[in-house]
């Protein structure tokens, strides 16, 4: 019971993943991470069954995701896209319930459980207060929880994120991935694209780091981000040291933009920083 | 501003709207060149004792009336169901192409085939709207529709077969086209029992479809990647509502001709008043547009009698300013 890949290729006109083979192991909190343009969102809509595949077979939880019933994957995973669309004169309260659809019939009857899980969801992202007000009018960060909540309120063992962090300042970023971490400690499946390399080590357990829509590195955050992967990766020169509260790796970068003495800074800072700190690889454009 | 979307107001909104259509049916039988009273429309109806008019009520009148309610109704569907779709709140049946199509179709028919009776222009009607929509569901890739595609697609097949029903009006003599020309002004002048005969039960099959499949609606307005996610296999079910939307639009325009401007007002003013949860916006956005339609062909006749004007004439006068009241007045919870 995981996501598997095997031998996937995807994509829109114009841009291919090719030939991708990853397991997902259930109950893990995996986040795909890597550059702009890079692939991660199409592999994740890929396993999200929202771009069709060209090639090879997904499994999630056994299920092979081209031959099973939408509705019935539906009950396995949820999908949080990156740019969800508002539809207009909805409350939170009904965007809530949509998560529902998959447990519900065509006419979309609601049952006690429906009311259980949307109320459970309104709750742990705090927008019980908001339940009432039109999506259109809430600030960007609350309407992306609006969505979050309505992905919970699906209750599924996997859950898909497209960058749930985008749009949130910095405490409801850091609230969104406890919900996802507090998830993930029931037994739940998590699947994460991050733009934020040192967030991404700090919540997941399995890091995916692709590049050229192909899957370059895979492992545990402290193997995985390294100066050597963040230059060959990112062409990002940067100082990579242990997290002072996480203890997971977490990077400064090293821009010549604002430094005028580059070297001196590095010396010093080098022997300021904290005693794990790593070898540094510095190249001079 | 919080949404007062409790079930009272619901009720009350559906409550005054189905006694103002109530009210604008019984004047629809009242007015016209013969004003008839409440009362002997009453009897009339009823077969009660007393002055009847079973000529002007049965013959001419009650069908009329009952073919507005069910246009206007099914022009109001169709309406909402495009703009769910096409997540467009200005598209409606109009920008898939269904009217121009029509009446392309009715023009040709009366330069091409001028033998054939009158009666047959449904019939052109709907194949012409089925055809223009075809035509831009398969410009914009089948199965794979962005909504921007299709309406930008739309709109050209729109001005396409406009030149060519211009072209037609132009270049030929005028008096072929008197019938043609009232029908494009969307009128349900000389219409009777015949053709609600044979429309009404499509027209009732496919509007109770559409009513079942309306929180589909919902769903797919949250974009493919949610609607997917939700469990919806949504080419195949944009395909079915789309398909809905355009049966509806067009047998509904061969009908009563072009009254274009309902299906996009009807869900607009339906969402202003209950929100746009579509198991409750579309029934409002039906009683929207049979009020509409009835009571722009009521006052078309009672205006000026014995003159008629044209339904589509006044539903785009009267909707127009009370449209952009709408859209102004409700606030940032409208836009999309």
């Amino acid at each position: 019971m995981s996501i598997k890949l095997h031998g996937v290729s995807a994509g829109y006109s114009g841009f291919m993943l090719r030939d991708i083979s990853l397991t997902i192991t259930k109950g893990s909190f995996t986040a795909l991470i890597g550059p702009n343009g890079c692939g991660k969102s199409t592999l994740l809509n890929t396993i999200a069954r929202v771009l069709p595949t060209r090639a090879g077979t997904i499994h999630i939880g056994g299920r092979n995701i081209a031959t099973a019933r939408t509705k019935e994957i539906a009950r396995t995973v949820t999908v949080l896209p990156q740019n969800p669309v508002v539809p207009p004169a909805i409350s939170v309260e009904q965007l809530v319930h949509y998560g529902r659809a998959p447990h519900q019939n065509l006419l979309g009857m609601r049952s006690q459980a429906d009311h259980d899980a949307v109320e459970n969801a309104l709750h742990t992202t705090s927008l019980t207060d908001l339940r009432r007000r039109p999506l259109a009018e809430l600030s960007g960060g609350q309407r992306q929880r609006a969505f979050i909540a309505m992905c919970l309120a699906q209750d599924t063992p996997y859950l898909l994120f497209d960058e749930p962090t985008s749009f949130l300042d910095i405490r409801y970023q850091y609230e969104t991935l406890d919900l996802l971490a507090d998830l993930q400690s029931t037994g739940r499946t998590c699947v994460v694209v991050l733009h934020d390399i040192a967030q991404a080590a700090r919540y997941a357990d399995n890091l995916v780091v692709m590049r050229d829509g192909a899957i370059q590195a895979q492992g545990r955050p402290a193997d995985v981000v390294t100066p050597e992967m963040l230059s060959q990766i990112y062409d990002l020169q940067a100082k990579v040291f242990s997290d002072p509260v996480s203890c997971t790796p977490a990077l400064s970068p090293v821009s010549a933009g604002r430094l005028s003495n580059l070297n001196e800074h590095i010396q010093t800072s080098q022997s300021l920083e904290n005693p794990d700190a790593r070898e540094v690889a510095v190249r001079f454009h | 501003m919080t949404m007062v979307s409790g079930i009272s107001r619901t009720v009350v909104v559906f409550t005054l709207l189905t006694l103002s259509l109530f009210g604008a049916a019984i004047w629809s039988l009242s007015a016209g060149a013969v004003p008839v009273s409440w009362q002997i429309i009453a009897n009339t109806l009823f077969d009660l004792d007393g002055p009847r008019q079973d000529y002007i009520i049965l013959r001419s009148r009650l069908p009329r009336t009952l073919l507005a309610l069910l246009s206007g109704g099914c022009l109001a569907i169709s309406g909402t169901i495009v703009q769910a779709l096409l997540r467009n709140p200005l598209a409606s049946p109009k920008i898939i192409g269904i009217n121009s199509g029509a009446a392309l179709a009715v023009c040709l028919m009366v330069i091409a085939l001028p033998d054939l009776p009158i009666t047959y222009l449904p019939v052109a009607a709907v194949l012409g709207g089925c055809l223009a929509a075809s035509l831009v569901w398969l410009g914009s890739e089948v199965g794979k529709v962005s909504p921007t595609r299709l309406v930008l697609i739309g709109i050209a097949v729109g001005f396409l077969f406009d030149a060519g029903v211009d072209y037609i009006l132009v270049t030929s003599p005028s008096f072929k086209f008197s019938t043609p020309l009232v029908w494009l002004t969307g009128s349900l002048w000389a219409r009777g029992w015949a053709h609600l005969g044979l429309v009404w039960h499509v027209l009732l099959l496919l509007a109770v479809t559409s009513v079942i499949l309306s929180y589909r609606l919902d769903l797919i307005r949250l974009g493919d990647a949610h609607a997917t996610g939700l469990g919806m296999n949504v080419p195949r079910e944009r395909f079915v509502l789309l398909a809905l939307a355009v049966l509806l639009a067009a047998i509904s325009v061969s009908v009563v001709g072009v009254l274009g401007f309902v299906g996009l007002m009807a869900p607009h003013i339906a969402r202003s008043l209950v929100g746009g949860s579509h198991p409750v916006l579309q029934p409002c956005a039906i009683l929207t547009g049979m009020f509409l339609v009835v009571l722009a062909d009521a006052t078309g006749r009672a205006l000026a009698p014995p003159v008629e004007i044209s339904a589509g004439i006044l539903t785009a006068m009267f909707g127009a300013p009370f449209f952009i009241f709408i859209l102004i007045t409700t606030g940032k919870a409208e836009q999309s």
